[in-house]
């Protein structure tokens, strides 16, 4: 077995957009692996096909069989993570090491938790203006 | 870090697959009537095939031409016929054959006969074919194996058949695993490209081929008989020949004229450079009245070949015919070169993804509302989804496509009861197709009255607006706003998504946010206005991938009276909380 472990400073699973994550990954290999790298990137799940984006990726240099990395990455402006009746977007780190990976969800959305559209509640108060001309 | 930006069209038809058995049945009987079909044709090519092949083995005995000739054949479709005798001698005996090839049914080209008679002239001596095991059997000339290039294409219908029965019954999709994001393209994105390319080609190719014989052929042949020799002729004799297909009975004109050139005489049947048949009786009776009753009349002769002449070297209306392909060399073309490009932008598109609120003034600064977005207070002008001339192109093309290939066959039921002969068969076949071509002449005249509905403007401020903002919708009519009965404008949010899994791309929408700005039917409210709006807070922002969307619009509808509505939507973007 071989495993693969993010780990997130501060137990950390939600976060503000603009904020920092940083933390360790660690993985213990059968053999050397080729490459070694950590993405942070979010997906979409749901009715339709899946779609990814892939914000940032940093490629860790001389990989060894057992070895532990610190990261560090910006969560951008978004997008936020959301959960529809169709679509959800989420937001992961992906560790990859030679053939296989790991991930793990975290949530990115001002207040730290996932909006979920069909329970907002809605605060929207329109009022008509002036349109006699 | 980057954010990368993809845009995305979408689709709009929603899944169609049967999930009750007796839809799975009505489908299975569709497709097996393509597997039976596929198969008959499949196994008649076939064996036509191998027959002529193994023909190819049947000896090579040297004979002597006897008698040579061209026969004429009335109330047939190929009505000359080379006519040969030739004797020949196998282990000591004599036979003799009358045998051309092993299947020769004969000609409606007069001229191609008369071509077979001048290269197998009584007296000749030279080869045939025997079948070893029956000597009496022989024939002068191999035939063609030209029928093996279609053997394939029965299979097609065969693949058809079992792939839409597989399919029906036993398909499922595949179950989503997890897996790691790799930054090369979708595998399935690249198939699609390649089915699309495929069916574009498909098209070009089907259009390509009839338009060289229906428009090509014709335009070189009419261009090199522009040197050809005017000659007198004398009309031996005439006649309308029928052709019976599946889809009915065409006709094509047989005249048949003598003329002398270069002190010998030859004759011939080509009328025009048009080939094939086609509906219409009366009007090649007329044709071939006219000639008869002329008896003389001029030809032109090709000097180089003095076989070849024809009646009508001219262009005359009938050859537009040969314009319709072009539709499908056009439609094929485009497919094929949307297909190309789709596949470059995939290719040359970078690897690592991105999403989009997509806006004049979005850039990728780390910090910075005002740098970001522009100033808050600027105006945008909002376009229309969908653009009036662009809705009635396609019904426009639709129609005309569907019914001028309709009205070739409604013309031939006119014709069948104004000839007290009517195709009863064919008249109730029709009745579905007309059905849809009227639909599809009522479609278009909606779309062109849309055309004079009243138009809106539509703006929004600021240009760009964020979850919790505050925004001024303001709008104005131009053309006849009097018409409008009432005025309905509504702030909307909803989900999208595309499913290009299994068969097809499915496109499915759920409304998640909706709120009434106006709804009004007094006319002074109407012309012009505004109102303000707050985008709420604790939803989701604008969002696009390419599979995936968030949409936020400003839905207008205007109901007219007795005219189509105006029902129209305008997108625009809502950018998460600026970062402070």
């Amino acid at each position: 077995m071989s495993p693969l472990t993010i780990d997130i400073d501060d137990l950390k699973t939600s976060f503000q957009p603009g904020q920092i994550i940083r933390g360790q990954v660690h993985w213990q290999a059968d053999s050397t692996p080729p490459k070694a790298c950590l993405r942070l990137l979010w997906y979409t799940k749901g009715k339709g096909t899946e779609d990814v984006g892939i914000v940032e990726n940093v490629e860790f240099s001389d990989p060894q069989q057992n070895d532990r990395r610190p990261y560090q990455f910006k969560i951008p402006e978004g997008p936020y993570s959301f959960s529809g009746e169709l679509l959800s977007l989420v937001w992961s780190l992906e560790l990859v090491v030679g053939k296989q990976f790991s991930r793990q969800d975290i949530t990115v959305s001002p207040d730290g938790h996932e909006i979920r559209l069909h329970e907002t509640v809605l605060e929207a108060k329109p009022y008509l203006e002036g349109n006699i001309r | 870090m980057q954010l990368k930006l993809r845009r995305h069209r979408t689709t709009s038809c929603d899944s169609n697959k049967p999930d009750s058995v007796a839809g799975r049945l009505f489908v299975t009987v569709f497709f097996m009537f393509f597997l039976g079909m596929g198969l008959l044709f499949e196994v008649f090519l076939v064996r036509e095939v191998v027959s002529a092949i193994h023909r190819r083995s049947w000896s090579v005995v040297s004979c002597r031409i006897l008698e040579s000739s061209v026969l004429q054949e009335s109330n047939s479709e190929n009505p000359y016929r080379f006519a040969v005798k030739y004797e020949y001698q196998v282990n000591g005996a004599t036979y003799q054959s009358t045998r051309y090839q092993f299947k020769d049914s004969g000609s409606d080209n007069y001229a191609k006969a008369q071509k077979l008679a001048d290269r197998y002239q009584a007296g000749l001596e030279t080869q045939c074919y025997v079948n070893p095991k029956n000597p009496s059997e022989a024939i002068l000339e191999q035939d063609s194996l030209s029928m093996a290039c279609f053997v394939l294409i029965p299979f097609v219908f065969v693949l058809i058949g079992i792939g839409g029965i597989y399919g029906t019954w036993f398909y499922k999709s595949k179950p989503k695993t997890q897996k790691a994001v790799l930054p090369e393209v979708k595998g399935e994105t690249r198939k699609s490209q390649w089915g699309l390319l495929l069916f574009g080609f498909v098209f070009f190719a089907a259009g390509s081929g009839f338009s060289y014989i229906f428009l090509i052929q014709p335009m070189l042949d009419m261009f090199r008989a522009r040197t050809w020799i005017e000659t007198p002729c004398t009309i031996i004799s005439g006649q309308v020949l029928s052709h019976d297909s599946d889809d009915g009975t065409t006709y094509s004109v047989d005249i048949l004229y003598e003329y002398v050139f270069d002190d010998k005489e030859h004759r011939s049947n080509r009328y025009d450079f048009m080939s094939g048949s086609s509906s219409g009786y009366q009007g090649k009776r007329e044709v071939v009245d006219k000639y008869l009753k002329l008896k003389n009349t001029v030809c032109y002769v090709n000097p180089e070949s003095p076989g070849d002449a024809v009646l009508i070297r001219n262009l005359t209306w009938k050859y537009a015919i040969g314009l319709f392909p072009l539709i499908f060399v056009g439609v094929g073309l485009a497919i094929m070169i949307g297909a190309v490009i789709g596949m470059k932008r995939r290719a040359a598109k970078e690897s690592i993804g991105g999403w989009k609120p997509q806006t004049a003034f979005t850039s990728f600064h780390s910090s910075g509302y005002q740098r970001y977005y522009g100033p808050r207070e600027d105006k945008i002008a909002l376009k229309p989804q969908k653009h009036p001339i662009a809705m009635l192109v396609f019904p426009l093309i639709f129609c005309g496509f569907w019914n001028g290939l309709v009205s070739f066959f409604v013309y031939e039921v006119f014709s069948g009861f104004k000839t007290g002969r009517p195709d009863w068969c064919l008249t109730l076949f029709m009745i579905p197709f007309v059905l849809v071509g009227i639909g599809t002449v009522i479609w278009v005249i909606y779309q062109f009255l849309a055309l004079f509905n009243p138009r809106f403007e539509i703006a929004i401020q600021p240009a760009l607006l964020c979850l919790g903002g505050n925004g001024q919708l303001q709008w104005t009519i131009h053309g006849q706003a009097g018409r409008i009965r009432k005025l309905v404008i509504k702030l909307t949010a909803r989900e999208e998504v595309v499913n290009t899994d299994g068969e097809g791309s499915n496109t499915h929408r759920k409304l998640f946010y909706e709120k009434e700005l106006l709804s009004t039917a007094l006319r002074h409210e109407m012309k012009t206005g505004q109102v303000h709006f707050t985008i709420p807070q604790s939803t989701m922002h604008s969002f696009e991938a390419e599979h995936n969307k968030i949409i936020w619009a400003i839905d207008v509808k205007a109901d007219i009276p007795l005219w189509p509505d105006v029902k129209q939507e305008y997108q625009f973007c809502v950018s998460p909380q600026p970062v402070i």
